[in-house]
């Protein structure tokens, strides 16, 4: 019965005191949650801490919640702000001159490159690579794009900013991909 | 077309998802997943919010009915008990009531002797409610659906019962030894007779014709009484002519001459009739039998106004 509900619905119902319902929703997020917490820090640690306290959060706000959004948008923005705390803390922006030998050595000729003969394996791993070396703004505009399958103004809403700021960070984090990786 | 212009298309084929290759390399990567002891911490935390979200919830109405449901059967319990308990209760004032109740019938009898029969004692409701008590525990009183009257039931007190029983019963044995006692206006048949058998003093005052009317009477009185002689007759017929014609009238002829027998039978009704046959009874010189006659007489009518000729009647 609970399958038949939105994740709104069940969040409601979670609210009113109902447990099963917490699982159900529970089961739906915990996919896509944590995999952009994962990709945002990189980190498994880090990552389960703030998977859980996204989860903490999520709980003790659960009285306050209103259908106002998605409540995927809603949880990923409780995220959101822990992984810019996270940043914040704990990490530095990665600098010009790491993500330049990123670059650099994506762009070096295949000649001296090992990874001439890539399959597909080694293109998503590249892949990997690629994302770890984008700016924060431009890598999580991308996994929210992409991962949670959010569109402009749900990640502007997200991440706070304007939705030529989503879009123009989603223009440079492709541009920066298909130049240092897809050709 | 420009690098611009490409990297727009793409831009829009990436939002669009379509044909974008990007995405579809990336939904290709690995899904990493929170491993189970992160979604018990998760879970667990969720659930300790709202403790007792993990029982099945049971409806909120299920209390409140079963909490009417036994109201309304201790109700129903009081409703069927109660009035039986209540009885139970009032059973035993009222009983005292009865015994004193019948404890003054009882006085009231037997200092009045001649008074009308009492009400039958040995009733079936008196003989229960008097008896049962005596016999089987208080509790069981309840038992009966309709509680005795006051004046009814002396359940408690056996002896007084049967004090009262024995004086109504010896009542009833002196109204049928004696009925004239018990029915004021029968007129003492032995008192009537007494003066024609055995008074000798009467008798030899008596006239020859008068003696011949009480052989007459007596041998009528013994023999047969219903075939009425002539001579009979013509006695009835001279007393009739001395009393008042619509007494003579309304009293029947044959219970003037059967008058000495048996009053219980035909006894005079009415004024005029007492004074026909107080006058027949003077007219056939039975003064003694005239005199008791203008007793009865009196006591039916006091306060009536006696004939001329019977106010010196002693």
């Amino acid at each position: 019965m609970d399958a038949e509900k939105t994740d709104e619905e069940l969040m409601l119902a979670y609210a009113r005191g109902d447990g099963r319902a917490f699982d159900a929703l529970y089961r739906r997020q915990r996919g896509m949650l944590y995999r952009y917490i994962l990709r945002s820090v990189r980190h498994r640690d880090q990552a389960d801490e703030l998977f859980q306290e996204t989860w903490s959060r999520t709980i003790a706000s659960r009285g306050r919640y209103r259908v106002e959004a998605k409540f995927s948008t809603w949880l990923l923005q409780i995220a959101h702000n822990l992984i810019v705390d996270s940043f914040r803390r704990a990490r530095p922006q990665a600098g010009a001159e790491e993500t330049e030998t990123v670059f650099r050595e994506l762009d070096a000729p295949e000649s001296e490159r090992p990874e001439q003969m890539l399959n597909e394996f080694e293109q998503r791993r590249r892949l990997q690579i690629v994302l770890d070396t984008l700016p924060d703004e431009q890598r999580e505009a991308f996994l929210l794009r992409v991962e949670s399958g959010l569109g402009l103004d749900e990640i502007a809403a997200v991440t706070g900013v304007g939705h030529e700021t989503v879009k123009s960070r989603l223009r440079y984090a492709l541009a920066k991909i298909r130049e240092k990786f897809a050709e | 077309m420009s690098s611009n212009e490409k990297l727009e298309r793409e831009l829009d084929s990436f939002l669009d998802e379509k044909d974008s290759r990007i995405a579809v390399l990336y939904r290709k990567l690995p899904k990493p997943e929170p491993d189970a002891k992160l979604d018990a911490a998760v879970v667990a935390m969720a659930h300790r919010a709202v403790p007792t979200s993990t029982s099945p919830r049971q409806p909120r109405w299920l209390p409140a009915i079963g909490a009417a449901a036994v109201i309304a059967l201790a109700a129903g319990v009081a409703f069927l008990i109660g009035p039986q308990i209540w009885q139970s209760r009032a059973i035993m004032p009222a009983a005292m009531q009865g015994v004193s109740a019948a404890k003054n019938v009882v006085n009231v009898h037997t200092q009045n002797e001649p008074s009308p029969p009492p009400p039958p004692a040995a009733s079936p409701t008196v003989e229960s409610t008097a008896t049962l008590p005596a016999q089987v525990p208080a509790g069981m009183a309840a038992k009966f659906e309709t509680a005795p009257p006051a004046g009814e039931a002396a359940p408690m007190s056996t002896p007084n019962i049967d004090r009262n029983a024995a004086a109504t019963q010896e009542l009833q044995k002196a109204e049928n030894a004696t009925p004239q006692l018990a029915s004021p206006t029968a007129f003492p048949e032995r008192a009537l007779r007494k003066p024609i058998m055995d008074s000798t003093e009467s008798r030899q005052t008596m006239s020859a014709k008068s003696q011949a009317a009480q052989a007459n009477a007596a041998s009528d009185a013994t023999s047969a009484p219903e075939s009425p002689s002539p001579q009979t007759a013509e006695q009835v017929a001279r007393s009739a002519a001395k009393a008042p014609r619509a007494a003579l009238r309304s009293y029947p002829s044959t219970a003037v001459r059967q008058w000495n027998r048996s009053w219980s039978t035909n006894e005079p009704q009415t004024r005029e009739q007492w004074i026909a046959v107080i006058q027949h009874l003077l007219n056939e010189d039975r003064h003694d039998d005239a005199v008791q006659a203008l007793a009865e007489f009196k006591k039916r009518f006091p306060d009536d106004e006696l004939p001329p000729d019977l106010r010196d009647l002693k």
